[in-house]
């Protein structure tokens, strides 16, 4: 992993209140696997603090805020070292973000995390954290990718990981859960379609697709396949609906993976701040995830 | 102009290459922030507070962040000494540079026990040259509930820090809380006790309140307050200490780049603690190095030691 200032490309309001940023690092590009997140400063960069500045104007400090940092999974990589984070504006910090124009570098540090487990092999040949349970099943055949709001970010790196695959083998089949309260905060479908993946949708007010919860959806799915034991769930998105998922992808006995959004402090492993409650007690989402096997999660904490 | 300033310094008999060090759980064990800083270039690593036994720690949220500064609920969260011995130390000593050790016990009793434990560790590192610098005690972590903070009472500070002296030959450094009446009092009573040095201050008790569900943030409710918005108070603490001990002082709250550390040098401190800076930027001690030896060699200062205090 790299702390670097990168180039911003691009930052774009996509939908209303949902931006899309470009970034230029091939370093952190090429490192990248789908579920690994960036660390970003969003605020302006200050430039170096120079002689002249240590003994009057500004230093470091100077449009400093907000002080943390903020994650932001990868969304997409893309050729010549560019990588894309998609994000939606909610606070102070991706406030602050949507406002930084191309041109203009950012700190960044990544890439962070363990990322989706592909199967035992492919996670061989990536940097992943030692700290993930291997689960010894085959490498299935359906993908099923469940995505909550602005969970969809890093599930689209995912989809384009296992469309490459499904190139290889015709017989795998990516399966898309997208779930929000409304039909506006439903993204990147044409995108799924143009990968190979059926897509299903769920709004909670009905305006687009199913009415209801997106986990309905993914139980009607499971319940459909006859062979569950060449199925693997993948899941990003508000902690009430990565439960659903893990709970109903068990009744199936189908294997989970979940990507949790939480709180930091330093992205890193040092503040031990974005803890998750597992069966082995706390352990971190920045360092030990953000992904882990639902399997791994005390749910009864959530 | 001079292309060098000398940074170096001494704490009691701790020598340190610069003033800058890490503070307590902010850069754990080393491990982690080591992929992005060089440990070696730092003046000294507080690891994060030990405890006898495991902490698991406060449920999450853990971390809020406010107009100027975070408030953390961790809980002295940790693997306890056992693990500490075992898992952590030996990679911890592989650094060139002193390594403190800090602590925290529920009870007298637990300090003095968890200092033994670490002085017979360091009497084996000892052999192989490299030992542990210094015990920091932790008087003041205010996460953890329904108990008073020893560093709040003079006397119970006084207790701790004599019969952990009584325990070890490695310095002591006091982590002392601002929540007090009167610092110099109990600075004091550690100066008296046979402490080393003193380290101050810690976070400030502090919530957030979530208004739209009405309910408090934390997961443990209310945590403590570090960075940027607590500087002037910890500087002023700094100052009044300053003014009444003769031992060194680290000072610590907010430090975020060299014109803060010099500030609490000025103030009188003859060391700094970097915390909240590291978790936003975990190369952060060296910045701030290189810009207090930008200021010393722009102003002809040439041992950052002639600064210590100036402001007296």
């Amino acid at each position: 992993m790299f702390q670097r200032e990168i180039l911003i490309l691009n930052n774009k309001e996509i939908v209303s209140g949902y931006f899309l940023m470009q970034l230029e690092s091939p370093e952190i590009a090429r490192n990248s696997s789908p579920g690994q997140f960036l660390h970003i400063k969003c605020s302006p960069l200050s430039a170096k603090p120079t002689l002249q500045r240590l003994t009057g104007g500004d230093l470091k400090t100077g449009n400093n805020k907000p002080l943390l940092r903020r994650p932001f999974s990868i969304h997409r990589v893309i050729e010549e070292g560019i990588i894309e984070i998609l994000y939606k504006v909610v606070g102070k910090g991706t406030h602050c973000l949507s406002r930084r124009k191309s041109g203009e570098k950012i700190d960044c540090i990544g890439p962070l995390g363990n990322g989706f487990q592909l199967s035992p092999k492919e996670s061989d040949t990536q940097t992943l954290r030692s700290h993930r349970t291997t689960i010894n099943y085959q490498p299935p055949t359906v993908s099923l990718i469940v995505a909550g709001g602005i969970g969809i970010a890093p599930l689209i790196f995912l989809t384009e990981k296992l469309a490459k695959l499904k190139i290889k083998n015709e017989k795998l089949k990516i399966n898309t859960f997208l779930g929000a309260k409304t039909k506006g905060e439903i993204l990147c479908t044409k995108k799924l379609q143009d990968l190979g993946a059926e897509v299903n949708i769920a709004t909670e007010d009905g305006s687009l697709g199913y009415k209801g919860m997106v986990s309905e959806l993914l139980r009607n799915k499971l319940s459909s396949i006859v062979h569950h034991s060449s199925s693997i769930v993948y899941a990003c998105g508000p902690q009430g609906m990565l439960k659903e998922t893990a709970l109903i992808s068990k009744e199936y006995k189908v294997p989970c993976q979940v990507s949790f959004e939480q709180f930091m402090g330093c992205g890193i492993g040092i503040c031990n701040a974005c803890v998750i409650r597992t069966k082995q007690g706390y352990k971190k989402v920045c360092r030990d995830g953000p992904v882990f096997d639902a399997e791994e999660i005390d749910w009864s904490k959530i | 102009m001079n292309k060098k300033a000398n940074l170096s310094i001494k704490l009691g008999n701790v020598k340190l290459q610069n003033p800058v060090i890490l503070a307590s759980g902010t850069c754990g064990f080393g491990d982690e922030i080591s992929e992005f800083i060089d440990l070696n270039e730092i003046g000294a690593l507080t690891t994060k507070t030990i405890t006898l036994k495991p902490k698991e720690g406060n449920p999450p949220p853990r971390i809020a962040e406010t107009e100027d500064g975070i408030i953390n609920s961790i809980g002295l969260e940790n693997p306890g000494i056992k693990v500490f011995i075992k898992d952590k130390l030996p990679s911890l000593k592989k650094f060139k540079i002193p390594i403190f050790v800090s602590i925290s016990g529920e009870t007298e009793k637990e300090f003095t026990e968890l200092a033994n434990i670490l002085d017979r560790e360091s009497t084996k590192l000892k052999a192989n040259g490299k030992a542990i610098s210094a015990i920091e005690l932790n008087l003041s972590c205010p996460n953890l509930k329904g108990k008073n903070l020893f560093g709040q009472d003079p006397k119970t500070t006084y207790n701790i820090i004599k019969k952990v002296k009584q325990k070890t030959s490695i310095p002591i450094i006091a982590k002392l809380t601002p929540q007090v009446k009167d610092i110099t009092e109990i600075a004091l009573a550690c100066q008296k006790a046979g402490c080393d040095i003193i380290s101050l201050i810690n976070t400030i008790p502090a919530m957030v309140i979530d208004w739209q569900t009405g309910k408090p943030f934390l997961g443990g409710i209310t945590g403590g307050i570090s960075g940027p918005a607590i500087k002037p108070i910890a500087l002023k603490m700094v100052y009044e200490t300053a003014k009444v001990v003769d031992i060194p002082i680290i000072g610590c709250g907010g430090i975020m780049n060299g014109r803060d550390a010099i500030e609490f040098i000025i103030a009188g401190a003859s060391a700094v603690a970097v915390g909240t800076a590291n978790l936003i930027s975990p190369d952060s001690a060296l910045s701030i190095t290189k810009e207090i030896e930008d200021y010393l060699i722009r102003n002809k200062i040439n041992s950052i030691r002639e600064l210590t205090g100036r402001v007296l």
